[in-house]
């Protein structure tokens, strides 16, 4: 216990205002943590100053704390999650699909829609733009279109990935959709494999993603097969290999030439875009 | 192009206001009733008709329902979900468009940029590679076309275009009422061709413009409904030559708006603007007399489309012309233009004029017939 009375309270009106912004934005996940984090830190003045800290509420004691670390995870790392899994650029309606049918439960889709904005601002808030990508682990980015290097409408996707995987080229969508399918299929697989029942949902999705590729699925009222979807999507994505991937490395190199760090992240700015918009 | 004049005309009619967009579904109503000058001449000019029917005391009761509203916009979702991977595989299965072409292009905002004069040129821009040859795709999402419509621009957005069935555009028209054995509602598929006549015209005149024939925007369009009772959509092309035919007639038509507004009294005005403190510039008296010097060709259909429609049926009613009792009744009567003449001829005070003769003694057969038969409920 290294901090002082001043830092404790310093950090105990910090978590309050923490608390009340998370009920602010409804955000459930941060307002958990947020108050474990202050009961723990008025646990920690109440020792400090000598009280015993029975008459509050008591301090997360550690059998307790880990449900509550558990349903904590904040919004970002679920969409990591979801996004690890898809492995290409996903819209948030996918995301919270996804991590409904594979993980625990939907996630509020406005509220990934504002996510990206978020990262943004946060990696901005940063500082200098090289220190952008080493600042957090990972960042929520966007996906870049082929011709101006602006942000995808309403594509999610992660720092972590090369600029090839987030550069969206006429037959990207297509692409992108195979990946997803062929990644969901590969977990459902492994899913199998270990002896889990794969969820409903995630059965349910899977089929969307199955009949909509040619030679994966036949039968509507059957079970989808995981094992037929990879072979189907290997073979179309075979046909659009080529063509998509030169796209690609050109579009990435472009976009590593042109623009700076911060930029291959989240996009050219809109601004610049429109005055290049009307110069030409 | 148009004479300065008229044009003026018309932005004098409407006042101060900013026009009104022409929008598919306006240019779709006129080819409804291709005879009304009132509503040719309201669009034309710009003017709010929803207001202006509230003003001189006939608000308008319709509106489009927000159920189907937010039927039609799910549909549209699923069917673009996962890059159109829906329509991509349709395209597959009931057009033999090879599995080869996949390439996509989302038109619904351009780098963040959703203004319909940077959709239109993106969407020009696009199109005019597509044709060189310099791009591929098999469907572009959300197009922004443009339209002069009595010259002023429309911007009309078709919910896609494909280009991959014997190398020809279509337009694509995504609607949510069901199609069941392959059957679906008459008068909203017929709705649905109308506006996709709009629209491929709209790309005939993009294609124009860029020096392209227009040829290569086929004569059929792409509807897509669900299917049966499920979520899948389906698909089928659509013969579209008779509606071009009447929706080309009917904006010629339209650029001879002005024309019609020279029958209109010199003190004629539309404006719906209202001064400083509140009360309108012109009273509901004014607007009432403006708008009754036009002439209308009501007919019952009217009321599911037009704003002005109960206004209009008053109108009918009071003047007893037959179209009020539907189009099946004006028929019957031709030549007559009045209820009032209709069971004056019947019953012998008026005296039938030459070219009323026919009709008179058919409709003195028929009160003869409907007598014999016992007079009352016949």
């Amino acid at each position: 216990m290294a901090e002082s009375l001043e830092e404790l309270e310093a950090r105990m009106t910090a978590l309050r205002g923490a608390v009340r912004g998370a009920l602010r934005a409804r955000d459930k996940a941060a307002l958990a943590r947020s108050r474990s984090e202050l009961r723990a830190a008025e646990a920690a003045w109440h020792t400090v100053l000598g009280v015993a800290p029975d008459t509050h509420p008591a301090a997360p004691d550690p059998a307790q704390a880990v449900p509550i670390r558990e349903q904590a995870v904040p919004v970002r790392e679920q969409v990591h999650r979801a996004l690890a899994l898809l492995g290409a650029p996903a819209s948030p309606k996918l995301i919270s699909s996804v991590h409904e049918a594979f993980f625990h439960g939907p996630l509020v889709v406005p509220q990934l829609a504002a996510l990206r904005r978020d990262e943004e601002r946060a990696a901005l808030a940063q500082g200098s733009a090289g220190a952008v990508a080493q600042a957090r682990r990972y960042h929520i980015c966007a996906a870049l279109t082929h011709d101006r290097l602006a942000p995808a409408r309403g594509l999610l996707a992660l720092s972590t990935w090369p600029l090839e995987r987030r550069v969206l080229g006429p037959l990207g969508p297509r692409t992108d959709f195979l990946t997803h399918a062929g990644r969901l299929a590969e977990h459902a697989e492994r899913l199998r494999v270990s002896g889990c029942a794969p969820s409903e949902s995630g059965g349910r999705l899977l089929r969307r993603f199955a009949l909509n590729i040619p030679g994966a699925h036949e039968d509507e009222h059957e079970e989808p097969e995981p094992g037929r979807i990879i072979a189907a999507v290997r073979t179309e994505a075979a046909m659009h290999g080529a063509a998509d991937d030169r796209q690609r490395t050109e579009t990435a190199a472009r976009a590593r030439a042109q623009l700076s760090s911060a930029q291959q992240l989240f996009g050219v700015a809109t601004l610049g875009v429109v005055r290049r918009g009307t110069e030409a | 192009m148009l004479p300065q004049q008229p044009e003026d005309r018309l932005a004098r009619l409407r006042g101060p206001a900013s026009p009104e967009p022409y929008t598919a579904r306006k240019i779709t109503a006129l080819t409804a009733n291709p005879a009304c000058a009132r509503r040719a001449v309201l669009d034309a000019a710009g003017v709010d008709k929803a207001l202006l029917a509230t003003r001189i005391g006939f608000e308008p009761r319709f509106g489009q329902s927000p159920f189907a509203l937010t039927r039609g916009q799910a549909f549209e979702t699923l069917v673009a979900w996962g890059g159109y991977a829906e329509l991509v595989s349709l395209l597959r299965t009931e057009l033999a468009v090879p599995v080869t072409e996949a390439a996509v292009a989302d038109l619904t905002e351009v780098a963040g940029n959703s203004a319909p004069a940077v959709r239109a040129r993106e969407t020009q821009r696009l199109l005019e590679r597509i044709a060189a040859g310099d791009e591929d795709r098999l469907i572009l999402g959300h197009p922004m076309l443009t339209l002069d419509v009595a010259g002023r621009t429309a911007f009309l957005e078709p919910d896609a275009l494909t280009h991959r069935i014997g190398g020809r555009f279509y337009a694509v028209e995504i609607r949510s009422f069901p199609a069941i054995d392959g059957q679906a509602d008459p008068a909203r598929t017929a709705e649905a061709v109308k506006q996709a006549a709009v629209h491929v015209i709209a790309l005939r005149q993009a294609f124009h413009r860029a020096g392209l024939p227009p040829e290569a925007v086929a004569d059929e369009f792409l509807l897509i409904c669900p299917k049966d009772f499920s979520n899948r959509p389906y698909g089928r092309l659509l013969d579209l030559r008779q509606e071009l035919d009447a929706v080309e007639f009917q904006l010629g038509r339209l650029r001879r708006a002005a024309d019609l507004t020279e029958t209109l009294p010199a003190d004629a005005s539309f404006d719906l603007a209202e001064d400083s403190a509140g009360s309108p510039v012109r009273d509901a008296g004014e607007l009432d007399a403006s708008v009754g010097a036009l002439e209308a060709a009501y007919s019952p259909s009217c009321l599911s489309f037009c704003e002005m429609s109960r206004y209009c049926r008053q109108e009918a009613e009071t003047a007893g012309e037959p179209a009020r009792l539907g189009s099946g009744v004006r028929n019957d009567l031709p030549g007559i233009g009045s209820t009032r003449t209709a069971l004056g001829l019947i019953d012998g005070t008026v005296e039938p004029e030459p070219e009323q003769a026919e009709i008179a003694e058919l409709l003195r057969t028929a009160a003869r017939l409907r007598d014999l038969r016992g007079g009352g409920a016949a």
